[in-house]
This record gives C-alpha cells, sequence and structure tokens, in this order.
C-alpha cells in the first residue's frame, strides 16, 4: 500500500434514487477522509447529508449538526446559508439539474472521543444556461461516538444519478 | 513510482487501489501553460496545485478547456462565482456569466513578493455526457496587500474534456511559475 496518498476506499452509487447510504467507509484506518459526490438531479437544492454510526442508524434527531456554507451564484448576489443544533448537514454539496461536482473532507469520523468536522467545496449547474452556483461549505456532528457512513438525500426529487467514491489521506 | 504502473495499480505485488496520481509538471517561463494529456478516461476528478505564479502585469489568473487536445481552447460558454476576500478587510464577490474564462483569482502585481498559490479540482473532463466543472481555492499577493480567493465555475457544454490551459488575463502567457495536474485514481 502507497504510503502518504490518498487511497480508495469504496463507491457507492444509484439511478432514480431519493438517497444513498455510503456504509463502512470510514476506519480505523484514516483520520481524513476525501468524498467526491458526482450527481444529477431535476430538483435545485441543497444535498441533505446525515451520518451513520457503527450500529448502522442514520443520525436524524438529536440536534447534533451545525454548518455554514456560503451559497456563490453567477448571476445573482451570493448568500449565507447556516444552522445550529440541526438535524443534518445542508449545503455541503447541491443538486443540480445539469450535474454538480463536489469534494468534501470528514476529519475523526471514527474517532469516538471527537467530534466529526467537515469541508467542502462544489459547483453546479440548475439549468444550461442561467443557473451557475457553487459553494463552500463548513459542519460539524457534534457528538463524540464512532461514525461509518453517510446518507446523502436529495429533499426535491429523485437523483437521476448519484456517485460518490470515498478515498482515506494517508 | 511512474505514472504507468501506478495507473496499473502494482505496486510491490500489492493492488494499490485509488491514489492521487501526478500526470505532469509544467514550470513557466513567458507562456501559457498547456496541459494538453489529461488520461481524461481513466480520472474521473483532476487536481491542479498552482505554486508561485507570476504575471507580467496587473491582472488575474484563469482557466481554459479544450475539446481537440489543445489544438484550440474554447473562449465560450463559461460561468464561474468566486469570493474574494483581503487581509485588510474588503471582501467581495467575483462572478461572470459571460467571461471567456474560468476566474481562478486576481489580482496579481509584478511587485517582487506578488505570487499566486493554491489549487483547482475539476470534475467530469473525460464524460461527454456532462458539464465540466471547478472548484478552486487560492492564495495571492496583491502587490503589499494579502488576499484569498475561493469559489466554482463551468464549462456549460457536455463534451469530453482533454486539455487544459493557465494562464494570466484572459487568457494570456504569465511571467514564471510551477504548476502540476494530478489525476485521482479510482482504481
Amino acid at each position: 500500500m502507497a504510503v502518504g496518498n490518498l487511497e480508495f476506499i469504496k463507491s457507492a452509487s444509484g439511478t432514480t434514487v431519493s438517497s444513498l447510504s455510503v456504509t463502512d467507509c470510514f476506519s480505523a484506518d484514516y483520520d481524513v477522509y476525501q468524498v467526491v459526490i458526482d450527481n444529477d438531479n431535476a430538483g435545485n437544492n441543497d444535498l441533505y447529508i446525515r451520518v451513520i454510526n457503527n450500529s448502522g442508524t442514520v443520525i436524524s434527531t438529536g440536534s447534533k449538526y451545525d454548518y455554514a456554507n456560503l451559497e456563490l451564484n453567477a448571476s445573482t448576489g451570493f448568500t449565507q446559508n447556516k444552522n445550529a443544533g440541526f438535524n443534518e448537514f445542508r449545503g455541503i454539496g447541491y443538486q443540480a439539474l445539469e450535474g454538480a461536482g463536489t469534494i468534501a473532507t470528514f476529519y475523526n469520523p471514527y474517532v469516538s472521543s471527537s467530534y466529526t468536522f467537515a469541508t467542502s467545496q462544489t459547483a453546479s449547474m440548475y439549468t444550461t444556461s442561467s443557473y451557475f452556483r457553487g459553494g463552500k461549505s463548513i459542519g460539524v456532528y457534534k457528538n463524540a461516538d464512532t461514525i461509518t457512513g453517510l446518507e446523502i438525500n436529495a429533499p426535491s426529487s429523485n437523483f437521476s444519478y448519484i456517485n460518490v467514491s470515498v478515498y482515506g489521506v494517508k | 513510482m511512474p505514472l504507468g504502473a501506478a495507473r496499473f495499480g502494482l505496486l510491490g505485488g500489492v493492488a494499490d487501489l485509488g491514489k492521487l496520481e501526478l500526470i505532469e509538471t509544467q514550470t513557466i517561463s513567458s507562456d501559457l501553460a498547456n496541459f494538453t494529456t489529461l488520461y481524461e478516461s481513466t480520472y474521473n476528478v483532476h487536481l491542479l496545485t498552482l505554486t508561485d505564479l507570476k504575471t507580467t502585469t496587473q491582472t488575474e489568473f484563469g482557466l481554459r478547456v479544450s475539446d481537440d487536445n489543445g489544438t484550440t481552447y474554447e473562449t465560450t460558454p463559461y460561468q464561474f462565482a468566486n469570493q474574494r476576500g483581503s487581509a485588510g478587510g474588503t471582501f467581495d464577490e467575483r462572478k461572470s456569466t459571460v467571461q471567456q474564462s474560468i476566474r481562478l483569482g486576481g489580482d496579481v502585481t509584478t511587485a517582487t513578493n506578488s505570487v499566486l498559490n493554491g489549487y483547482v479540482y475539476i470534475y467530469n473532463a473525460g464524460d461527454s455526457t456532462k458539464y465540466t466543472f471547478t472548484t478552486s481555492h487560492i492564495t495571492f499577493q496583491f502587490g503589499t496587500n494579502y488576499y484569498m480567493e475561493f469559489g466554482s465555475g463551468v464549462y456549460a457544454t457536455a463534451s469530453t474534456i482533454n486539455a487544459l490551459q493557465i494562464g494570466q488575463g484572459i487568457l494570456g502567457a504569465f511571467s514564471s511559475g510551477t504548476i502540476s495536474a494530478y489525476g485521482i485514481a479510482e482504481s
């Protein structure tokens, strides 16, 4: 195995689905992970992302998520989106009719004594010609437990396709 | 490790799944940086690292794409949206739906330590059915003032992108600097 590199862990994909779970992608082997999200969706909304613990439970209650992101629009003003004590991350990536590319970095998800932090950058195109938006986001899952996966949700309409690849940073 | 060996996943006889693989490094002197080999059918995501880029005049840096192996670089349709911020206190929006390149960051000047550093991710270059997206994060000296600029861009045509060009302004040769292109391998 290479040392000092990105190491592919797994990928997951779906078509015509409203949600995709990427299970058992975080482990004791790495502290930092790069997650590449490639998706296409008829809606124009944030991706809603929740963590999955080592019991296989999707954490969707308990107000354990904080996030803040800046939405960068090519044709209108930029906007801030943020929440403290929420039940999911919003804006780590976007839905978009003409596709979207996202790289998110997750820190310490598997470390049971640590919160799970996230940073991300994303680019998306809602319609063919008129709505390009990017995003820069931070988030924290404020519970010190063992996180092993992610659930990625499309809040408006299904994903036409979604592909998620997870890499460990060695 | 040679790129070819890396791509075929052989390292000491053990399957080596997924990594950041160096495609090419260019050290520029009074030229554009043209990357005409991307192995776009192998990599869905590319990474460019920009090190100590200097301009010949006060201007920004930008990126263009090519679908004919660098014979020509597209001048439309690009869109971008960036947030620029100064350590001196001013943050502002940099955006366009009509500029003939994807803006990465600037202004950089010709002052001694006025250089630009940063990185760019490129998504879907090898997929003929998808738009090509970028995200970037840049840090630079604007004369004696320190700035950062982050944001995103798109080449809004579904096509196979097989070459990339980095330059100053929109879009010309720059004074000097080093740019490396990497592919993120999934297998």
